[in-house]
């Protein structure tokens, strides 16, 4: 367990530096609560896959397949790999997000688009909470007493947690929205996250869409055995789910260095599978 | 961890001795924070001023690339893909960037543009040649250490598709640079840059670029071909 404390509280930290030439053990003193230790040189974490885990019993999970068409995925076992068809059909949603994911899902049964739009591998950000559903690559914490970075190896993806207690009284959205957090319940981190920007924005990888009302709170929590990191995702949107979704996903704990990655490198439709062109400026910003 | 500031009384100091720990091998400079130039130069500016000092491998390549980029032969990935810039180049950008002094063992900076990040491994040395050249990449391999206020970064393992500017100033795969980063005031930040490539350069050259503290702003997402922050108080820059 990491040693900083969380309070910012510069009184504090004053009183602590006085005490502190009598007792050094004050450094630790204004700790308020325990700080996982997600952030390190020598490991990381990744992904047990690209789709949610059922939340615990009780609460309302993730969208799943169409049940006419099952997923299966590369790390399914043997039999064809399928593209994601998102169930349209499931009660929760709200009629247009309904509609726009079975288009989504006719573009691809009909052959207009192989494969459909996927955030991660057509180099764009996966959103809130889309981003954790990246598997391939693993992701980073950094963690300072007043901010939490999330790096993904892929792409060199950012998010970043300020650890304030309320969000700005303007956001301005974005990819990744505006996230504050704080520690709880003995070593949780607790990511509260609005503002996020709705274009190509999905919160799994069926394509399910949002509204800029979309408000999520992630709450990471390390094993006993500190292996396995874990999220308890919730997402909110009264104007495309008719009640609130709860999902999980799991990282194991890998020693990989950061290295980079960069997704627009040799990322082309080369076999005519009408891709999703990848982001590209026109116009250089400078 | 992030360090504290360690300018102020001696009470003031304590903290940051406790906080920085023995990892860094020394009391830390508190590099930390938001950074934002204030100026640019698509031209790379050479330290005591003059031209670049090419060889006549560079020159060819250097008077290729100007070619190439004003009739479209040649793509500037960096801008047109936001592939990462590379060094120098990504020294220059007009958008805002933070150092982090974290994890233990790391400095990591993050720039808005082209959402780079730069490991520099404060706990390592240099990979050999046979490592590097396996895994090149845009912004090369980084370690680091500090000498009293400065960090020195040394970086190599580029994969030489870069360009050191704007202009395609141009550099190989198999560049060395060597930064060093310090305060030159408690609201600016000076990074000074020596450049060794000599395929292409007859001589070591430096540049240095200033850049303000500018803790009042957040990192913004960055997505190519999206609007991005207003970069107009950046002198030089061109306007949208």
């Amino acid at each position: 367990m990491s040693k900083y404390a969380v309070s910012g509280n510069p009184i504090a930290l004053a009183l602590c530096a006085a005490i502190a030439a009598a007792a050094p053990a004050c450094a630790q003193a204004p700790a308020k609560e325990t700080i996982p230790e997600l952030a390190s040189t020598s490991f990381a974490w990744l992904a047990f896959g690209g789709d949610w885990l059922d939340p615990p019993a009780g609460l309302r999970g993730p969208i799943r397949h169409d049940p006419a068409y099952p997923f299966h995925g590369n790390l399914d076992g043997p039999g064809q790999v399928t593209v994601r068809l998102g169930n349209y059909k499931d009660p929760v949603l709200k009629p247009w997000a309904a509609a726009q994911m079975r288009e989504s899902n006719e573009e691809v049964l009909s052959g207009k688009r192989e494969i459909p739009f996927s955030a991660q591998a057509r180099c764009y950000p996966g959103g809130v909470p889309g981003q954790l559903l990246y598997p391939a690559e693993p992701f980073y914490f950094i963690q300072t007493p007043k901010q939490v970075w999330m790096i993904w190896q892929r792409d060199h993806m950012v998010r970043r947690i300020y650890l304030t207690d309320k969000h700005s009284e303007n956001v301005k959205p974005s990819w990744f929205g505006e996230s504050i957090g704080r520690y709880q319940d003995g070593g949780t981190l607790v990511v509260d996250t609005i503002g996020l920007s709705t274009n190509n924005s999905y919160i799994d990888n069926f394509r399910t869409p949002h509204t800029n009302k979309l408000h999520v709170v992630e709450r990471f929590k390390l094993s006993a055995d500190g292996k396995t990191l874990e999220a308890l995702v919730s997402v909110e949107d009264p104007d495309t789910f008719n009640e609130p979704l709860h999902m999980v996903q799991r990282w194991r704990k890998v020693r990989n260095p950061l290295l980079e990655t960069v997704c627009a490198e040799n990322n082309g439709d080369h076999f005519d599978q009408n891709l999703f062109p990848i982001p590209q400026a026109l116009q250089p910003d400078f | 961890m992030r360090i504290r500031p360690r300018a102020g009384s001696a009470l003031a100091a304590l903290p940051a001795l406790i906080f920085s720990g023995s990892i860094y091998g020394g009391e830390a400079p508190d590099l930390s924070g938001i950074y934002w130039a204030t100026r640019y130069s698509a031209k790379i500016e050479l330290v005591g001023g003059g031209d670049l000092p090419l060889t006549a491998a560079g020159k060819a390549v250097y008077d290729s690339n100007i070619t190439g980029l004003k009739d479209g032969s040649i793509r500037d990935d960096a801008r047109t893909f936001c592939v990462p810039d590379g060094l120098p180049r990504v020294l220059s950008t007009p958008y805002p960037f933070e150092i982090v002094q974290a994890p233990p063992g790391q400095v990591t900076i993050l720039y808005e543009l082209n959402h780079q990040v730069r490991v520099i491994r404060m706990d390592k040395s240099m990979p050999d040649y046979r490592e590097l050249s396996t895994f090149p990449s845009y912004n090369g391999y980084s370690i680091g250490r500090y000498e009293g206020d400065t960090l020195v970064v040394e970086t190599a393992g580029f994969n030489g598709k870069t360009f050191a500017d704007a202009t395609g100033a141009p550099q190989t795969d198999g560049m060395t640079t060597v930064e060093r980063i310090r305060k030159i005031s408690p609201t600016q930040l000076e990074i000074v840059i020596t450049v060794h490539d000599p395929q292409y350069y007859t001589r070591d050259w430096q540049s240095r670029f200033v850049y303000s503290l500018r803790n009042d702003v957040r990192i913004e997402d960055y997505l190519c071909g999206e609007q991005h922050r207003d970069i107009s108080s950046v002198a030089g820059a061109r306007p949208r």
